[in-house]
This record gives C-alpha cells, sequence and structure tokens, in this order.
C-alpha cells in the first residue's frame, strides 16, 4: 500500500507547511486555513492519477464534504461583502 | 478495534483532532493550532476512507492463489514439453477477455493481426492442421477488469495503465515509464515486488508483471505481442515486448 501512505504522507506535509506559512504570516481566519487545505486536498488527489477506482471514489466522499465546507466559507463571505458586517 | 492499519490511525486522527479542535479555539485561543487540528480531521478522514478501499482479500491470500494458478500451468507446460513463448492477443469482438497463446509448435506461424481463438484450451489457430495452441488466460488479461481502458487507444495510454494497475492497484512497483520503438515496447518497472525467476513458467509466459505489460500493449495497440527480454536494471526491471505485425 505504499501509494497510500504516499499519499497520506503528501497530505499531512502539505498541511502543516499550508498552517506554518500561514502562521508566520500572522492569518487568524479559520476560514482561510481550511480553503487552502480543501484546496491542497483536491489538488493532491487530482495529481495522484494512479489510485484504483475504488479508493478514487472513497477519496471523492472526502472532497466532496470538504468541498461542501469550502462552499460554506465562500457563501459566507459573499454575503459578508454584499451586505457589510 | 479493527486490524486495518488505515482504518485505525484514521479512527485516531479524526478523534484526537475533533476532541483538540475546540480546547485549542476556545482554551488556549490559538487560531493557526485550530486549524492544525482541523487538517488532522480531514487526514483522519482521507485514512479511514483509502482502509475502506482496500481489498477484502489479504495478500498473503492472493500470493497463494497466484502461485497455485502458476504452478498448475506449469505444470501442464512441462508435460508437454512447450518452449515456445506465449503471443498475447488483444480481445476480440467475441471473447470477453484477451489472452495469450502458446504455440505447440516452435517452428509454426505468428499469429496475425485480427486473429482470433476460441475460449477452448487447445484450439487451432493457423490455416494448417498442425497449427495447435494453448490458450490461456494471464494475470494481465484479469487486470484489465479494474480498469477502464478502450481498445485500440494508441501507445499514449499504455503507461498510464500500467502505473494503474501495477502502482495504484496491485502495489506491485513503485512507477512504471514506458518508452516506443517502432515495433519494440520497453517497459521500465521501478522497484518491482515481484522478482523474474528462471522457471518454465516465466520462460514461456514472462513474469506476472511482463504477462501484465505484454496484455496492456497489445489492448492498446489491438496487436498480438509477446515477451522478447525481461532483465534486472539498477531501477528495478526492464522488459522488452515485441509488437507482431
Amino acid at each position: 500500500m505504499r501509494v497510500y501512505n504516499s499519499f497520506i504522507v503528501a497530505l499531512a506535509i502539505t498541511f502543516t507547511a499550508i498552517t506554518a506559512i500561514m502562521a508566520a504570516y500572522g492569518v487568524d481566519k479559520l476560514d482561510t486555513y481550511f480553503a487552502l487545505y480543501t484546496i491542497a486536498l483536491l489538488v493532491l488527489t487530482t495529481l495522484y492519477v494512479s489510485f484504483s477506482p475504488k479508493a478514487r471514489q472513497a477519496l471523492s466522499l472526502v472532497s466532496m464534504v470538504a468541498f461542501g465546507g469550502f462552499t460554506v466559507v465562500v457563501a459566507f463571505k459573499v454575503i459578508e461583502i454584499l451586505y457589510g458586517e | 478495534m479493527t486490524r486495518n492499519p488505515y482504518l485505525r490511525l484514521g479512527l485516531v486522527l479524526a478523534l484526537s483532532g475533533a476532541v483538540s479542535a475546540p480546547i485549542l479555539y476556545f482554551v488556549v485561543a490559538s487560531v493557526a493550532l485550530t486549524a492544525l487540528a482541523i487538517s488532522t480531521i480531514i487526514l483522519g478522514l482521507v485514512s479511514a476512507m483509502l482502509g475502506n478501499a482496500r481489498p477484502d482479500i489479504s495478500p498473503e491470500a492472493s500470493q497463494m492463489m497466484l502461485r497455485t494458478g502458476m504452478e498448475n500451468i506449469a505444470a501442464l507446460l512441462e508435460e508437454l514439453g512447450l518452449r515456445t513463448r506465449a503471443v498475447y492477443l488483444p480481445s476480440s469482438a467475441d471473447s470477453d477477455r484477451p489472452r495469450a497463446i502458446i504455440p505447440l509448435s516452435e517452428d509454426g506461424p505468428l499469429p496475425g493481426t485480427g486473429q482470433v481463438v476460441t475460449g477452448r484450451l487447445i484450439a487451432r489457430y493457423g490455416p494448417n492442421q498442425e497449427d495447435m495452441c494453448l490458450v490461456v488466460s494471464s494475470p494481465g488479461a484479469v487486470s484489465l477488469d479494474s480498469v477502464a481502458m478502450v481498445q485500440e487507444s494508441g501507445p499514449d495510454q499504455i503507461e498510464s495503465v500500467l502505473n494503474q494497475i501495477l502502482v495504484g492497484i496491485m502495489d506491485l512497483a513503485d512507477s512504471v515509464s514506458v518508452h516506443v520503438l517502432a515495433d519494440r515496447i520497453t517497459v521500465e518497472v521501478a522497484k518491482p515486488k515481484l522478482k523474474y525467476e528462471n522457471i518454465w513458467f516465466y520462460r514461456c509466459l514472462g513474469s506476472p508483471l511482463a504477462t501484465i505489460a505484454a496484455t496492456v500493449v497489445s489492448q492498446a495497440l489491438n496487436q498480438p505481442v509477446r515477451v522478447g527480454n525481461e532483465e534486472e536494471t539498477k531501477r528495478g526491471a526492464r522488459i522488452e515486448i515485441e509488437v507482431l505485425p
């Protein structure tokens, strides 16, 4: 299961790097972190072309949940911009 | 607790993330650490989902079945004294799977493009009465069931399909690269888990990796092929496949 291990390690490194960079820049909004995590997950899932159809189907479920959360974050941002605080 | 390590890791990560996120947000008041806890939950969900996608059959059971099948075919080949190299044919409209044929005579003609063989164990493949062959299903033919491969899709698809089968589904190698040179296709397999053995089965049909490569090439080009040569390299294994006219 080397391809699964490599995917999990790559995802963990990416998430840690995102958190470290964002923290260094002083970003203190959880929605920004979440949006970047979702994008990283979607990009890495797309890059791992050698996943079996079963694994891809399982990962697409997680991606859909993460993308749902990302859509909610974007929707809140749009409402905030349109109507102000 | 489950024996599946990915599911176990997923549960531990997701639960620890879910417990620590509110503590880090409300008590420690650190957004960065809370974000890290959220990323742990995502990582846990990914690991658990990958754990569910693992095949139900254990690697030990799969290895046992592969060895049994190989030993049975090897016994048949040895009993018949066959030394000719197998020719891999693409699946035709009336046969469900691509098959490999082993001509009974070393001097017999080679099957050409569009050659159709019956699903029987012993069949005639040439115009003459003595052009008889053994028809077998190779591990490569069965492996194609789990990928969506379009027949006659050309050489471009060979590398991606082989990576999908050998790296993604079967986890038999680290990566696969393919070089096409006219009627010869070279497949480089990095860090293969199955090594070449100088046994009758491998000399006739090729190693399991070679049979998978030959079947994929035959399907992609819609032409008969055979395993030309197999050698170990520094990176892993090099398989040469001859495309027959």
